[in-house]
């Protein structure tokens, strides 16, 4: 029997692979706006429509959909007219970044009479990192807030994004909607201990394998560091890293990088990389690591910085105050969960220069970093700032966006410099993808 | 997500004999939200064509391990919409999601677990040699993800008693709409009999019968003799769960009394 499904009235008879799911069968077909917040069924930004019936794509086995018609968003337009639902969405401007908003059109256009009555119950699978829901409720329930710039009262008025069209219809380009013919796949093998040295690493298994293209290791990396939390200014954070260290200071600290023609071969490639640690003692407590005889982090101490700071005289306001109340107060170390995965995609242009484009605030500080811990040089490194899935704070560098995660970019940047790469002009170029999520 | 060890993907009605590395899928909601290096071939129960919900002159609902959560929900006894919003999961997980998978997934917050040991379910199971056994809920989900079930064995079906005169339904979670710390559902036949089914507070299903409605003090010693163990995981300390048990319990017990 062969394989047929129906993408947006389009039959499609590539056959799926055995283990593959309907969102990435999708994004293989062109279909970006299909997105992937966390691939296990939680955010709903890969919301499709099968035979009219809203599923997560990330769950759906692709054989399956063989039979049957599938929507996406970009489908949901008819006749160039936009959807009753992305007309809404845009009028209420139910959304900032963007990326979810693909997956809460998909379900709001399935959404009956008893559901609109209970917007929490039938929007519960599916969630926004930035909006917090107000907006998506308006645009739901089909409330107009965007409002046109008039000559004499354009200061103020609250204009529609520009970029609204291509969210409310998935054709705004991410960081990995792009394709990349004869892109390569990065996979990275991470540290299951807190603090250890790796003593040795073996990779002929992993570079055996068929599809494996490099496997990189700290042997492979510059032994420049670089700081993991570059602001502008590179004084403000001391350079603590290396793109491959042998010595890990957390756990899920990359260890090796496999590149291969598939992402199931590179991730076969890590479970076939043997690293021998030699394991050191610990510490994950800011308070405990600044005890005397607490183990070091790095070798030249356990501070990375001090912050000192008030406003006025704080002693003078002390003393003059009828009643002093002090405490110390703690807070928790709270990261917004993003909803587009961390990842990178990074290519050689035919004149050699290295492109990388990532999910980021900011272009210049992870070149200039991108450039310190490969061998490309500054100025033929150019990269390329996608549209970005929840920006704010933590995707200002290309590594905070991944804190103690790994800079996805660097490494697909530093892959892309060091693959076997084609220089000829007439020669597609070669691009390495580094999914970090 | 793509499960990139998956090798071969085969109809469950082909008869193909079991292998290291075989998994039934179902809905594929939970196969498909983690990693699961260790599968190499889906036996796919997709095309099984199983009447979801076939009720005998009885009474007795034969509810087929592929019947939907969705077809559940659209099912007009309260207690089986109840139960299916008890679901962290939402609607559109619903369309795919299984009662079958979620027995088999044996979460200690699986909402189907709960409703098919209230209603006192037999679970049908079928070995690859085609040789059946029934086993009470409560004796097929045994652990946190842990089952009965042999291997290659086959859930078919979860056959669920005539519905009690009365029900009671007590669930809560961290969050609004979250996953089930603590889910409590009480029955009470018309004869007068109750029973008192507890999950997602403890790692497997519980379920107490009374000849008679018990007293406050009878129930929660009944309580304290029967669960060993309060469930520990980030949806709720066992402290909390306990607390929140005995509480539910003499709700349900007033509710029903
Ligand atoms: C966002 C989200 C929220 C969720 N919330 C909850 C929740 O609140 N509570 C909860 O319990 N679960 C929850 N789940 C997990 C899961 O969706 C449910 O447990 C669901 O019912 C599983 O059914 P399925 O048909 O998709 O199972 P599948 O994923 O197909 O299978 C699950 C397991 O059971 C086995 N299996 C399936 N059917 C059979 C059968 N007939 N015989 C033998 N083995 C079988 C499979 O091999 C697999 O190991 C959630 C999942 C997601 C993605
Ligand atoms: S639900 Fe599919 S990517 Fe998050
Ligand atoms: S707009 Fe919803 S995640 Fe950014």
């Amino acid at each position: 029997m062969t394989f047929s499904v129906e993408v947006n009235g389009v039959e499609h008879t590539t056959e799926p692979r055995p283990g593959q799911c309907l969102r990435t069968y999708l994004r293989e077909r062109g279909c970006f706006g299909v997105k992937k917040g966390c691939d296990s069924g939680d955010c709903g930004a890969c919301t499709v429509h099968v035979d009219g019936v809203p599923v997560h794509s990330c769950l759906y086995p692709a054989v399956r959909a063989g039979g049957h018609a599938v929507t996406t968003v970009e489908g949901l337009a008819t006749a160039g007219e936009l959807h009753p639902v992305q007309q809404r969405f845009l009028d209420a401007q139910g959304f900032q970044c963007g990326f979810c908003t693909a997956g809460f059109v998909m379900t709001t256009a399935a959404l009956d009479e008893a559901q609109l009555a209970d917007l929490p119950q039938a929007l519960k699978g599916n969630l926004c990192r930035c909006t917090g829901y107000r907006a998506i409720s308006d645009a739901v329930r089909g409330v107009t807030t965007v409002e046109t710039a008039c000559p004499g009262r354009a200061v103020g008025a609250s204009v529609a994004a520009p970029a609204g069209p291509q969210v409310v219809t998935g054709t705004a380009r991410y960081t990995l909607d792009v394709d990349v013919p004869g892109v390569l796949h990065m996979k990275l093998l991470r540290s299951p201990h807190a603090h250890a040295r790796v003593v040795a690493i073996d990779t002929a298994d992993a570079l055996a394998l068929p599809g494996v293209q490099a496997v990189f290791t700290h042997e492979d990396a510059p032994r420049r560091r670089f700081s993991s939390g570059r602001h502008e200014n590179p004084a403000d954070d001391p350079a603590d890293t290396r793109v491959l260290d042998d010595v890990v200071r957390h756990v899920g600290q990359r260890v090796a990088a496999v590149v291969a023609d598939t992402e199931a071969a590179a991730e076969e490639g890590c479970r076939r990389v043997r690293v021998t640690y030699e394991v050191r003692p610990a510490v994950t407590d800011p308070e405990e690591a600044l005890r005397p005889g607490a183990p070091l982090v790095q070798a030249t101490g356990n501070v990375v910085g001090e912050v000192h700071g008030e406003v006025g005289d704080v002693e003078a306001g002390f003393a003059a105050a009828a009643a002093v109340y002090e405490r110390t107060f703690h807070t928790p170390r709270v990261q917004h969960a993003s909803l587009e995965t961390h990842g990178a995609v990074g290519w050689l242009e035919a004149d050699d220069s290295l492109v990388v484009r990532t999910s980021t605030r900011s272009r210049s500080s992870p070149a200039a970093r991108c450039a310190t811990c490969s061998t490309c040089p500054p100025s033929r490194c150019g990269w390329w700032r996608a549209a970005s899935g929840a920006g704010s704070a933590a995707s200002r560098r290309c590594s905070s966006r991944t804190w103690s995660r790994s800079p996805c970019c660097n490494c697909a940047g530093r892959c892309a410099w060091s693959s076997p790469a084609p220089s000829s002009s007439s020669v597609p170029p070669r691009g390495t993808r580094s999914p970090c999520a | 997500m793509d499960l990139h060890t998956v090798e071969q993907w085969v109809d469950a009605r082909t008869v193909d004999a079991w292998r290291p590395g075989d998994a039934w899928l179902a809905g594929g909601t939970a196969l498909f939200s983690a990693p699961g290096v260790h599968l190499r071939r889906l036996r796919d129960l997709g095309g099984t064509g199983w009447e979801p919900l076939v009720e005998d002159p009885d009474g007795r609902l034969e509810i087929a391990a592929t019947c939907t959560v969705a077809r559940l929900a659209a099912h007009p006894v309260a207690l089986f919409g109840q139960c299916c919003r008890a679901f962290l999961a939402s609607f559109t997980i619903w369309n795919m999601a299984t009662v079958g998978g979620n027995l088999c997934a044996a979460l200690p917050a699986g909402p189907m677990i709960a409703l098919t040991t209230a209603l006192d379910g037999g679970c049908l199971l079928l070995a690859p040699d085609g040789a059946a056994r029934t086993l009470p809920v409560t004796a097929f989900v045994v652990g946190d993800g842990r089952t009965a079930l042999r291997e290659g064995e086959l859930l078919r079906s979860v056959t669920v008693g005539p519905l009690p005169a009365r029900t009671a339904f007590r669930q809560a979670s961290l969050s609004t709409l979250g996953r089930s710390a603590a889910l409590l559902i009480g029955t009470r036949d018309a004869d007068g009999a109750m029973t008192l089914t507890i999950t997602a507070a403890t790692p497997r299903p519980h379920r107490l019968r009374f000849a008679v409605p018990p007293t406050a003090g009878e129930l929660r010693e009944a309580v304290e003799d029967e669960v060993e163990h309060w469930f520990d995981d980030l949806h709720g300390h066992p402290a909390w769960r306990r607390h929140l048990t005995f509480r539910f319990a003499e709700q349900i017990r007033e509710e029903l009394s």
